[in-house]
């Protein structure tokens, strides 16, 4: 019972994480990519579309990296070229690929809300019977695991990750010391796709299906685990793992219980809100003291 | 004197750059030529395109019109990589290290490393600070540093991609004399290494001792260009067009002080960082009818005790007093209520927004108690206000970022003064601007005293001399000296009390 629901928490974790990490990337280079939860949503869409007729769990997930990329850098071009505002660009994407996905799967596939493909691969999963919370699990789950832990290494011990932190903390500055600000920003941009392509793929290929808003605000979640976790990897991938942990929890007292379905979905967000709260910034408050 | 080979590293021919932004016409025209293995010095007042043109030669930013040479070939950095890349590197005026990072790893930002090679970078590191010995700790963050510290670590960063033609852009602003000193070492050892230099400053003397060229700028044109023998030092002076400090007619003035008005007592003050005390058991008092000038290396508590007299820094024990009320620990809002304005602070973020327009800024402390605003009123005031202090502009709805240095101060200056206070608190007035601007708010401050008290913090000690009625010196927290400033106070004595050299003095 309770290694199933660790390996729940992990596995709804997963998008949270992946998603979380590619955000991260984008926060500290300055330009904070708001747009996750439509990025993954048509990645999802593009990824199982494609893994279904392909037949192939890889090519399924390279559609769903190169959808979502395509997106990241649909918004970066947007902002950086012409001058759109980021926050809203990615408030655009958002709300443009709930009904982008529902159109082409109405279009295609003759659903407007499920739309089954029983030809699509499912990914492989791993069993571990003697470590019970490890089983089941896929090559995403694993991914999400290693993903902070890859980050920590690039950011500490790369010269790209110092780069990418000094373009966050002072552009101008970076741009005098001889970085090239906007060719970081680029890429940190490409790596939210490749992280959110992920994210989005391990949301649909292991069900075979695409379901309207599908991603259900793990994008935005995401983004609360970003600003939680306070810009290092760890914790984001910590915060985001509990996060995951509160959304199993509310789809567990949803069967369990008598309680409104419909309140208990807010938990989530109710969760990453008390947090936000409770855990104030430590360093933005050192800031703002001088002024009180 | 004059350098043998005469080989010209740079030429800058005909360069034109007008900003989209303000319509400014910065540069009109330049051309320019620097030698190999010289020190150019290129001299001239604030705005007149100095600054615009070494960010042009770094690739910061492009010229509208006009071509570039290096060693004969066309030069045309699209951005500072390129310019870094074919050997350019610039210091510039504003400090552009990155307080929250290492020294370590800004070094490394600026190395243009690809992916894996941070420890490679990290011995080119140590090889440098080792061979330039400019005694600094890697692992320290900039923002634990002084200002002097900092600027080592950002001339470090531009020497460490041993570039052939490094630009000065104002370096000494913010270096105390013996930081000085060190500088001009370094850049008579980068000459001696066949490096070419081009050295900004306004700084007439500076510019004389260190130059093998002197070049003019004015009103974004070369005026003039000479080689260190064929002009004096107060030949250039007229050149340059600036007056000088004691022309202005400032020395040997009496003190009109009368009644107490600031009276501050044993106060500890909280540093920037954790269990830091910034300030220790300062006492001083401040007259109406003179400028009380607080002074020091910066880095010393004069920051700290500035911000803490008008409640923005926590203070740990003491007490301030205002004439007879106790002020200790009041807030900005309450101490402008009785009558203690302030200026502290960066003249461009702090004190004012440079992207609202000049009336919102000269009003933006008097408006704050009603919630309709009369347009007409408020139009009439501010230009009467304005034009009292002599303050130049073109329209009232012009952003406050269009005047020049000397007039924003002004200009923030009148709109502090405009409700009659007290106590003005003042922190270094005319950084960075020309002689000329700096004369016009000195007049100012000089005319403004009779009926207010004056606490002036500079890092200048010529600013020190020449205005204060009397000098307080900060060390390590403490006052270190406390003197009114009656002629008999020198350069040379003040200095040793600004390096903490000397014991403690007062009168």
């Amino acid at each position: 019972m309770i290694e199933a629901f660790v390996n729940d928490t992990l596995r709804n974790a997963t998008p949270i994480v992946l998603a979380a990490c590619g955000g991260l990337v984008t926060r500290l280079s300055g330009w904070l990519n708001i747009g996750l939860e439509g990025m993954i949503l048509l990645s999802a869409f593009s990824g199982v579309v494609v893994s279904s007729a392909t037949s192939s769990v890889v090519a399924g997930t390279l559609a769903a990296i190169a959808t979502s990329i395509a997106v990241s850098l649909l918004i970066f071009v947007m902002v950086r070229y012409m001058r759109a505002n980021l926050y809203i660009t990615g408030i655009a994407t958002n709300l443009l690929s709930g009904g982008l996905t529902v159109m082409l799967a109405d279009l295609w596939f003759r659903s407007k809300g499920t739309v089954v493909f029983p030809e699509a691969p499912r990914p492989a999963v791993s069993s571990l019977d003697f470590l019970g919370f490890l089983n089941n699990l896929n090559f995403f789950d694993y991914l999400a695991i290693a993903s902070p832990l890859l980050l920590l290494f690039v950011l500490r011990g790369t010269s790209f990750g110092l780069k990418l932190i000094a373009c966050g903390i002072d552009e101008e500055s970076a741009y005098y010391s001889g970085v090239n600000v906007n060719r970081v920003r680029l890429v940190s941009f490409i790596i939210a796709g490749v992280f959110s392509g992920l994210a989005g793929a391990s949301l649909s290929l292991p069900l075979g299906l695409f379901v309207a808003n599908m991603s259900g605000g793990r994008g935005w979640i995401a983004l609360v685990a970003v600003i939680m976790g306070r810009d290092r990897p760890f914790l984001i991938g910590f915060s985001a793992l509990m996060l995951g942990f509160v959304t199993e929890l509310s789809i567990f007292l949803q069967v369990s219980t008598q309680i409104s379905p419909k309140l208990l979905l807010t938990i989530p967000y109710f969760v990453s809100f008390l947090i936000v709260a409770i855990f104030p910034d430590r360093r933005a408050m050192l800031e703002g003291k001088k002024h009180e | 004197m004059v350098s043998r080979l005469e080989e010209i590293f740079l030429s800058v021919r005909n360069v034109q750059k007008t900003y989209r932004s303000n319509g400014v016409r910065a540069l009109d025209g330049v051309s320019l030529d620097t030698y190999a293995g010289e020190v150019n010095v290129l001299l001239g007042e604030n705005a007149a395109g100095k600054t615009t043109l070494m960010k042009i030669i770094a690739g910061i930013e492009r010229a509208d019109d006009g071509e570039m040479f290096m060693k004969g070939r066309n030069y045309s950095p699209a951005n500072p990589v390129d310019a870094i890349r074919a050997g350019v590197g610039l210091v510039s005026q504003k400090l552009r290290v990155i307080p929250q990072l290492t020294v370590g790893e800004n070094l490394l930002l600026g190395m243009d490393l690809s992916g894996f090679e941070r420890k490679k970078g990290r011995k080119t590191i140590e090889e440098a600070v080792h061979r330039f010995g400019l005694g600094i700790e890697l692992p320290v963050r900039v923002e634990d540093l002084s200002i002097a510290q900092r600027q080592k670590v950002e001339i470090l960063r531009v020497l460490i991609r041993s570039p052939e033609l490094i630009v000065f852009d104002e370096p000494t602003a913010v270096l105390p004399d013996n930081d000085r000193e060190e500088l001009m070492n370094i850049i008579a050892r980068l000459k001696e290494g066949g490096k070419t230099v081009v050295f900004i400053t306004h700084k007439l003397q500076e510019a004389y001792r260190i130059a093998d060229r002197i070049s003019i700028m004015a009103k974004g044109k070369i005026t003039g260009t000479f080689l260190k023998g064929e002009v004096t030092e107060r030949s250039l002076r007229t050149l340059v067009a600036g007056e000088d400090l004691a022309a202005s007619g400032f020395s040997g003035r009496k003190t009109t002080a009368t009644g107490e008005v600031l009276r501050v007592e044993s106060l500890d003050v909280e540093g920037r960082y954790r269990n830091l005390i910034a300030v220790k058991n300062v006492s001083f008092v401040s007259r109406a009818g003179e400028i009380l000038v607080i002074t020091g290396i910066s880095g010393n508590g004069q920051e700290e005790l500035i911000e803490s007299l008008f409640g923005m820094r926590r203070v740990l024990s003491g007490r301030v007093y205002l004439e007879d009320t106790d002020i200790t620990g009041w807030t900005p809002a309450d101490l402008r209520k009785i009558g203690v304005v302030a200026l502290i602070g960066d003249r461009d973020t702090t004190a004012s927004c440079p992207g609202l327009s000049i009336i919102d800024n000269v009003v933006l402390n008097r408006v704050r108690d009603r919630f309709f605003l009369k347009e007409k009123p408020l139009k009439t005031w501010t230009r009467e206000l304005l034009s009292t202090y002599g303050v130049e502009y073109s329209s009232l709805d012009d952003q406050a970022g269009t005047l020049s240095g000397g007039n924003l101060q002004k200009a923030i200056l009148a709109r502090e003064i405009s409700g009659n206070p007290r106590l003005i608190l003042l922190s270094e007035p005319t950084r960075g601007l020309d002689v000329k601007h700096a004369g016009m708010v000195h007049r100012t401050l000089l005319s403004l005293k009779q009926n207010l008290s004056i606490v002036l913090f500079t890092g200048d000690l010529d600013e020190a001399i020449s205005i204060a009625d009397r000098i307080l010196i900060m060390y390590d927290g403490e006052v270190v000296i406390d003197l009114p400033n009656a002629g008999k106070i020198g350069r040379s004595m003040l200095n040793r009390y600004l390096q903490g050299a000397a014991g403690v003095e007062s009168t």
